[in-house]
């Protein structure tokens, strides 16, 4: 090979054993991505490659707003398995991937019975190459030390700080819902299909329960038509909670009840400082009700 | 196959090995290494449907044999002139059935009788690649046909059994090599021919090929990849919502998406066919840097545009009948070369457009007035380059909503929309393009750059180079986007 070649792969083994031992040195991490398929990566290998976790809160970006460090900061320790444009079916079956199941899990009530999507199917294959087995084994190859998802990272936690108050895109009083405590059912025809989906979902949460783990359902709020959406109990996902008597939790009234606005980002999701408050009245209510798993129990399973 | 797959990166491996190292029968001779290399690009090009080699091997055998007649020194010219029309009816036949009955059928049928046959015309698959490889054949037949007896350097009248066979399997590896096979650059057989022959280890360009290959996977993992996410919104009904900022970033990063995701593709091909001791055509000198749209499509996609020219343009008289057949020309031919593109109008618009910008610069005497990139900039270049670049990205707009009414809907939400952007969107954008322009601005400066290198030294200037390669496959390691395919292996 020529001279200039082999500098080349000199220089870049150079470079990225220096870019490695930064990591290393310094554990920069980042706590987002600038794109939702690294985003939802970077929380799959949190989860897969991390400590046991007692409880898990799993959802869509949705649930991805409530860092794990907001629950720390109440006091309890709960990963994240949000994965954007994803359903909780998904995480569900992440779950089973390690051999360790946690003690309590959440499922986000929004995208609890909606369908997998090419979304959730892309991020099931990605995991299937020799690249993700790659970034279990090279942490300097995983999303999370991507050089624009750090950066990323740090233009994100600025802005969200910027946007915590009446800087936000806007911000929800909940107190002001048409439909607190009556309203519609918005629920949907169920087809085929969707019967057979349900039917999975149920199956995979008896699997769960059966090992010994708390299920327990959570409404986010999720932008301005929470304003006229009908309350929980009415909707397709608060009643395949009462079905399966599952615990369940609409924030949206915990808000509205403590009188305090939900500030987002865009459209949907939290600002830092509103996502921080949903995961301090989620730590108060699993409390109250007694879901706070023990810290060593751990059902272990066979991993998918 | 993917070039982005861990599958092809095997799959190369194993070819190069057997290429240079296998016994003696393989590696030792020309006829070995051409077979092999032809046998594995026939492997990588049904990959995934394998049938689709039939339509390969069929296509190539017809271009092959209308080739060898071709070049028979006894045929008469009544008898060649029929071998050239039958396989061009053959080849445009095959493209018009696989690509455009659908098309014309929905255009020209009566509507009873459409209905009655869309389900068949309706799912006829496009075999990936068909219209690269199909020109590839055109300019076999018609280089052949224009060189006569003599044929073109390599490719000669082949006699006996011997050299018919070695005939067939020079053609067959032309047609079919992996590389270029899917999506160019398109290779002409008067540039390809001649370099069929045994090639030795020692005799690689590797500086060459390391540098294309990491300047284009650096283009389509880095940069492509990563603008895939924040363009795709730019699609009907995802940006019905979006505020006007976002629209607007989502153009330009499309503009710069495809320029990255295609250049990478010619970038990769060409360092692959140095590995194999292959030199295929530049395909793209920095388009955004034109300062007219005639000197886009002289930096843009350059091997289809001299095909275009070559095999259509001159063919029907060029500039040599008058200026209103020159201009009815350049209408034919762009209208075609945007119709190449996609069995959809929008396709043809966006190639008649670019027609039309041809001919009114051609009136305005702007032609052939192109100065290269390296010539000082005045600030009215600067501003016609500024002028160009936004005319061709407003145009991609026709690529990337192909149906017309989606393409109104976002002009209307242009106007309606509120203003603001998506933060996200606009950092994906303005991070990953920067690589594209300051890539332009490299090109556009490249006098100065000399100036500094004889200033610097060779050593400094060596490093500096080093350094920028090196960086550059660091981010393809730890900074690539999401795995995707290219985006003209839909054409």
């Amino acid at each position: 090979m020529k001279r200039l070649s082999l500098s080349i792969l000199g220089t870049t083994a150079v470079l990225l054993a220096l870019y490695a031992t930064l990591l290393r040195l310094t554990g920069l991490q980042a706590d987002f991505a600038e794109t939702n398929f690294e985003a939802n990566l970077s929380q799959i290998y949190n989860y897969l490659q991390g400590e046991h976790q007692t409880a898990v809160l799993v959802g869509s970006s949705l649930s991805a707003r409530i860092l794990p460090q907001y629950f720390a900061e109440a006091g309890l320790g709960v990963g994240n398995l949000g994965l954007d444009g994803s359903k909780v079916a998904t995480g569900i079956a992440l779950l089973r991937m390690r051999s360790d199941l946690p003690g309590l899990v959440m499922l986000e009530a929004n995208s609890l019975l909606a369908p997998q999507t090419l979304n959730d199917r892309e991020i099931l294959n990605s995991m299937r190459g020799p690249s993700f087995w790659l970034g279990k084994r090279l942490f300097f190859l995983r999303p999370q030390a991507r050089p624009s998802a750090l950066l990323y990272s740090w233009f994100k936690r600025r802005r969200d700080v910027r946007l915590s108050g009446e800087g936000a895109a806007f911000a929800v009083d909940l107190t002001q819902r048409t439909s607190l405590t009556t309203g519609a059912t918005n629920a949907v025809p169920i087809d085929a299909a969707h019967s057979e989906f349900e039917k999975g979902l149920k199956e995979q949460i008896r699997f769960l329960q059966g090992h010994g783990v708390r299920v327990a359902i959570v409404r986010l709020p999720a932008g301005k038509d929470d304003l006229t959406a009908p309350p929980f109990a009415t909707t397709p996902a608060g009643i395949f909670a009462a079905a399966m008597g599952i615990p369940s939790i609409d924030l949206r009234d915990e808000f509205a009840r403590r009188h305090e606005k939900v500030y987002y980002t865009d459209t949907l999701h939290m600002t830092g400082p509103s996502a921080r408050s949903a995961a301090t009245i989620l730590a108060e209510w699993l409390r109250q009700n007694h879901l706070v798993p023990a810290q060593a129990k751990a059902a272990r399973i066979q991993p998918k | 196959m993917l070039f982005n797959s861990w599958t092809f990166a095997l799959f190369l491996l194993i070819v190069f090995i057997g290429y240079y190292f296998g016994p003696q029968w393989l590696s030792g001779r020309a006829v070995g290494q051409i077979g092999w290399l032809t046998l594995a690009s026939f492997i990588f090009y049904g990959w995934h449907t394998p049938w689709l080699v039939v339509l390969l091997a069929l296509s190539t055998f017809v271009n092959a044999e209308a080739g060898r007649r071709l070049l028979d020194p006894a045929a008469v010219p009544r008898v060649r002139l029929r071998v050239l029309w039958v396989a061009l009816s053959f080849n445009l036949g095959a493209l018009a059935f696989f690509k455009y009955a659908s098309l014309f059928a929905r255009l020209l049928l009566p509507t009873a009788l459409w209905n009655k046959w869309r389900p068949f015309l309706g799912d006829i698959p496009l075999p990936i690649g068909i219209s690269f490889y199909t020109f590839q054949g055109i300019s076999l037949v018609m280089d052949l046909y224009r060189a006569g007896a003599d044929g073109v350097p390599g490719a000669t009248f082949p006699r006996g059994i011997r050299e018919t066979l070695w005939f067939q399997e020079r053609t067959w590896f032309f047609k079919s090599f992996f590389p270029q096979l899917i999506s160019g650059p398109i290779v002409k057989a008067h540039e390809f021919f001649y370099q069929i022959g045994h090639k030795r280890l020692r005799n690689i360009d590797w500086d060459g090929a390391v540098k294309h290959l990491i300047g284009g996977f650096f283009l389509k993992m880095v940069v492509a990849d990563n603008l895939k996410e924040a363009s795709a919104a730019l699609s009907y009904p995802q940006f019905l919502a979006l505020p006007r900022g976002s629209l607007i970033a989502m153009l330009y990063g499309f503009s710069f998406q495809i320029f990255a995701d295609f250049c990478g593709y010619s970038m990769i091909a060409i360092g692959l066919g140095k590995l194999f001791g292959y030199e295929l055509p530049v395909n793209f000198r920095h388009p955004y840097l034109s300062r007219s749209i005639t000197e886009f499509w002289r930096r843009w996609h350059i091997s289809l545009s001299t095909w275009l020219r070559s095999y259509l343009y001159i063919p029907l008289g060029g500039n040599r009948h008058g200026v209103l057949r020159t201009y009815f020309n350049l209408f034919i031919v762009m209208f075609l070369g945007g119709l190449w593109h996609g069995a959809a109008w929008s396709y043809a618009v966006w190639g008649t457009a670019h027609g039309v910008f041809l001919a009114v610069e051609r009136m305005a005497g702007m032609h052939g007035k192109d100065v290269e990139p390296e010539s000082r900039w005045s600030l009215v270049a600067i501003v016609r380059a500024f002028i160009t670049f936004n005319v061709v990205s407003i145009l991609w707009l026709l690529f990337k909503l192909p149906d017309f009414r989606h393409v109104i809907a976002y002009v209307k939400c242009l106007i309606h929309n509120g203003g603001g952007i998506v933060p996200q969107q606009l950092f994906v954008i303005g991070l990953f393009s920067l690589p594209v322009v300051l890539m332009h601005l490299h090109a556009a400066v490249r006098n100065r750059l000399n100036r500094m290198h004889t200033w610097a030294g060779d050593t400094v200037w060596a490093w500096s180079e080093t350094l920028v390669y090196s960086v550059m496959l660091l981010l393809i390691i730890v900074d690539s986007g999401t795995p995707g395919a290219f985006i003209y292996f839909q054409f």
